[in-house]
């Protein structure tokens, strides 16, 4: 969502260089990728699909991987950067490319959202990983329902391609 | 007008030959016996003598509309079963001017044919007909084609769907007077014939019926225009699609667009013809380029001839150079603009389909959130209980409305995206015909080229010079040649198109012979509706009912099939065939003259229903009519007692089965065979 200092920082840019800002405020709507029912669903189908056993305690995922994939669950057409991406391994470039980088580490809203459900008790913080809470039941339900629903089905293939690319911790943490 | 005298069954089964026969007379009379009877048997006879099978949704010729006891199994009066080897039908109508007909068609055996026998004023012919296929159009053998002749009804030619001219057969005016029990009740019309493709085939065959041939002409040739309005439509989209294809791959900018009413489009293409299009939006006037061109030759010809050539001038190869190296840098030029074209198509593309999965992301969301699938209304933290706001994370729930809101903006922008995509295109289409031009122009200067550096002395370059740049001028003439004729071309087609189109919006519609005969249609309705006591229209009520454009009955702008209660939709379809009959039978009308109601009661066992129904074929109306109704249905002792007394005909046929073994005769035992219609009167009169 563009914050309102950047909006009205831009108008007063725009004022300085004599143009005649005029804001059409239908437009000026959130995108929906910010809204909390839609990134609970990634993450949860994004959790469901990729966290993986480890006994004795619940299933778990890599914090960091989960950020990306449901970075790029949300945005289906860098899948081909990610590929290439896991296909060069230590090479970074491709990850710096198309502004990737920046956009990842700058998604707020999914460092938020893990904090909300780890307050919710839903996901649980041990170490790098986040694992099931104890209502990690909520992600499961939420996601049966909406694949039920026939819901979301471009995020959700997405995520099932991403099961087939190879990303490491190392990858992911760097050297 | 004709009528039903007879309908018979009979057959071959294991334990010897079957029948069943019921005899008609003329005006109202019911056939009354109890369910599982045979009755349906008897009303589907009528339609499958007839040929007309494709109304119960099965192939031609197959007989599967009839049930097992026909088929395969006919059942005994002590329970057990014997199987069919074959069986047969007939029926026999008889028209006002004394002539017969009898039509007999295999049920199990070869159902392909129908026998006929006619007879004529003491003459009887015999012949074979073909039940189905060609049924119409062999004039030799087909049924359909006979029929129609018997009945000296009008052939009349219909349009379908897909343009092609097809016409009304029998099985699209059956529907209105034959109600079969199990699908005819559904609705009016509900076994009209749908996937014939024939348009507007329901409102045509009322007019048929009611003998309105005129209106039905006037009702093709509209619906024949319109089709061919829109063929008309495409065409100019075709047409104007070739010009701005033709101008682009020579780097014209033309303005000519097939777009909106014939009309529209005709005012267009006539206010201006191609060539002068070209010469006002792409400044292009191939005429005065091929003259300009010409007396380019000329003066180069005469250098040649005539005037000659100064040997001191050395400029032939550096001016040949220099133009190759000119259209080299162009070429390049071209190169560079036609690479970012194509990364912005690339780009565009990429963008549109980014912006289709975030429409179809938030139309998903904007699901979740109005249907509440799978969402958490209720977030509470785990320790303390109390609610956890999402603000509190910095996290916003939008609203329903604020994601309907980033719809539209997503949508408006992805239109912004295709129209730049589209924009695109067309850039990189003229792009690439300015690089095939420039290629042509390049390889002619490079041949010049070589030319001017092979001579030898200044006299033999400037000769070299001039053969170059005179064939590079006759080709280019060639080519505004090739793109005079090509015009001219698509001129031809623009004014063919015009005087179509012209004579298309031109044609005028011959007036209907309907209006009395649709009143007359509808005011029988109404008194049939009345008297069967249908629950929405009643003396008080009944000027309100109005037909639709489709015949379609309508009370205060409500469709009538949806008011009332479930029972008067039987009432509905039963005053309407019969209305139509009363229309259709009067003078010019073409009905038959015979409706067949196989169990209007739809085995209701609603008192008021039955007694409402009794009633009013007690009625003068029912009884009186000059046409023929048969009605198969199954009333209780004191409903026929009733009926009888009002003098109505009401036969209860005798036994469990309708279809019946014959006993062998005593004198021939051995004698096998099948017995000839009508066999027996079974029936109680």
């Amino acid at each position: 969502m563009p914050e309102r200092a950047a909006i009205e920082t831009l108008s007063a840019l725009l004022q300085s260089s004599q143009a005649q800002p005029r804001v059409r405020t239908e437009r000026l709507v959130p995108s929906a990728i910010y809204d909390l029912d839609y990134r609970m669903f990634v993450i949860a189908a994004a959790f469901e699909l990729h966290a993986k056993e480890a006994p004795p305690i619940r299933r778990r995922i890599h914090a960091t991987k989960l950020k990306l994939l449901q970075f790029i669950a949300i945005r289906p057409r860098l899948m081909s950067v990610i590929r290439s991406w896991s296909a060069a391994g230590k090479d970074e470039t491709s990850f710096a490319a198309h502004d990737l980088r920046r956009g990842f580490l700058g998604d707020r809203t999914y460092d938020a959202m893990v904090a909300f459900l780890v307050a919710r008790g839903v996901l649980e913080w041990m170490g790098t990983h986040l694992a099931a809470g104890s209502n990690a039941e909520l992600l499961a339900n939420l996601y049966t329902a909406a694949v039920s629903a026939d819901l979301f089905i471009t995020e959700r293939r997405t995520l099932e391609e991403l099961a087939h690319v190879r990303v490491t911790v190392r990858m992911l943490e760097g050297e | 007008m004709i009528r039903l005298s007879f309908i018979a069954v009979r057959g071959q089964s294991a334990s010897g030959p079957f029948a069943g026969t019921l005899e008609f007379s003329g005006g109202l009379q019911i056939i009354s016996a109890d369910n599982a009877f045979g009755k349906s048997i008897a009303a589907k006879t009528v339609a499958w003598c007839l040929g007309v099978e494709p109304i119960f949704g099965i192939f031609s010729n197959d007989a599967t509309c009839f049930p097992q006891a026909v088929l395969e199994r006919l059942k005994l009066p002590d329970d057990s079963y014997t199987d069919v080897l074959s069986s047969e039908c007939e029926i026999e109508l008889i028209h006002d001017d004394g002539r017969r007909l009898r039509l007999c068609r295999a049920i199990k055996g070869d159902t392909d044919d129908v026998r006929v026998t006619e007879q004529t004023e003491g003459e009887v012919r015999q012949s074979t007909l073909i039940a189905r296929r060609g049924t119409m159009q062999d004039k030799t053998g087909g049924l359909q084609h006979f029929l129609f002749e018997w009945l000296n009804w009008p052939r009349v030619e219909v349009s379908t769907f897909k343009g092609t001219a097809s016409e009304v057969y029998l099985e699209n005016l059956v529907p209105l007077l034959y109600i079969d029990q199990t699908e005819g009740w559904a609705e009016i019309q509900a076994q009209q014939i749908g996937r014939y493709g024939q348009l507007e085939i329901k409102e045509i065959a009322v007019e048929y019926l009611l003998g309105s041939i005129g209106a039905i002409k006037a009702r093709v040739t509209q619906s024949q225009s319109a089709q061919r309005q829109s063929a008309l439509r495409e065409l100019a989209r075709n047409i104007a699609e070739r010009v701005t294809n033709m101008a682009e791959r020579r780097d014209w900018n033309v303005d000519w667009t097939g777009g909106g009413s014939l009309e529209d489009i005709v005012k267009r293409w006539t206010r201006r013809n191609l060539s002068q299009a070209l010469k006002l939006d792409a400044n292009v006037d191939l005429s005065a380029q091929i003259s300009d061109l010409s007396g380019r030759a000329e003066l180069l010809r005469k250098a040649l001839t005539t005037d000659g050539v100064d040997r001191h001038n050395n400029s032939a190869p550096a001016e040949t150079s220099q133009r190759a190296i000119e259209l080299k840098r162009r070429r390049h030029a071209l190169n560079e603009s036609l690479s970012t074209l194509r990364i912005q198509k690339e780009e565009a593309d990429e963008l549109i389909a980014s912006l289709d999965h975030r429409i179809q992301s938030a139309s998903d969301l904007l699901r979740l959130k109005v249907t509440g699938v799978g969402r958490l209304d209720h977030v509470e933290c785990p320790t303390c209980h109390r609610d956890l706001d999402p603000m509190t994370f910095a996290l916003t729930d939008q609203s329903a409305e604020s994601i309907s809101t980033h719809i539209e903006a997503l949508k408006r922008d992805r239109d912004m995206m295709v129209s730049n995509a589209r924009s695109i295109e067309a850039g990189l289409r003229t792009a690439r015909a300015s690089m095939l031009n420039l290629d042509t122009e390049l390889r002619e200067a490079e041949r010049v080229l070589m030319s001017v550096t092979a001579a030898v002395g200044a006299e033999r370059e400037q000769v070299a010079r001039i053969v170059g740049d005179l064939s590079a001028i006759d080709r280019e003439t060639d080519r505004a040649r090739d793109d005079i004729a090509e015009i001219e071309e698509l001129q031809g087609e623009i004014d063919s198109w015009v005087a179509d189109a012209v004579a298309a919006s031109g044609r005028e519609i011959g007036s209907a012979d309907l209006g009395g005969r649709r009143q007359a249609f509808l005011d029988a309705l109404r008194k049939y509706l009345v008297e069967l006591r249908h629950s929405e229209v009643r003396q008080s009520t009944e000027s309100q009912l109005i037909f639709d454009e489709q015949y379609v009955p309508y009370l205060d702008n409500r469709r009538l099939r949806s008011l009332g209660s479930a029972s008067d939709h039987s009432r509905l379809t039963t005053a309407y065939a019969l209305a139509l009959a009363a229309t259709g039978t009067n003078d010019g009308g073409l009905h038959p003259g015979v409706v067949i109601l196989d169990e209007p009661l739809q085995q209701n066992p609603d008192p008021g229903h039955r007694s409402r129904f009794v009633e009013f074929l007690s009625k003068q109306l029912a009884r009186n009519a000059q046409f023929q109704t048969i009605i198969f249905t199954s009333l209780k002792e004191d409903e026929v007692e009733q009926l009888r007394k009002e003098g109505v005909k009401v036969q209860t046929p005798s036994g469990e089965k309708w279809l019946q073994l014959i006993p062998p005769p005593a004198e021939s035992p051995k004698k096998i065979g099948v017995p000839e219609a009508p066999v027996s009167g079974n029936a109680q009169a």
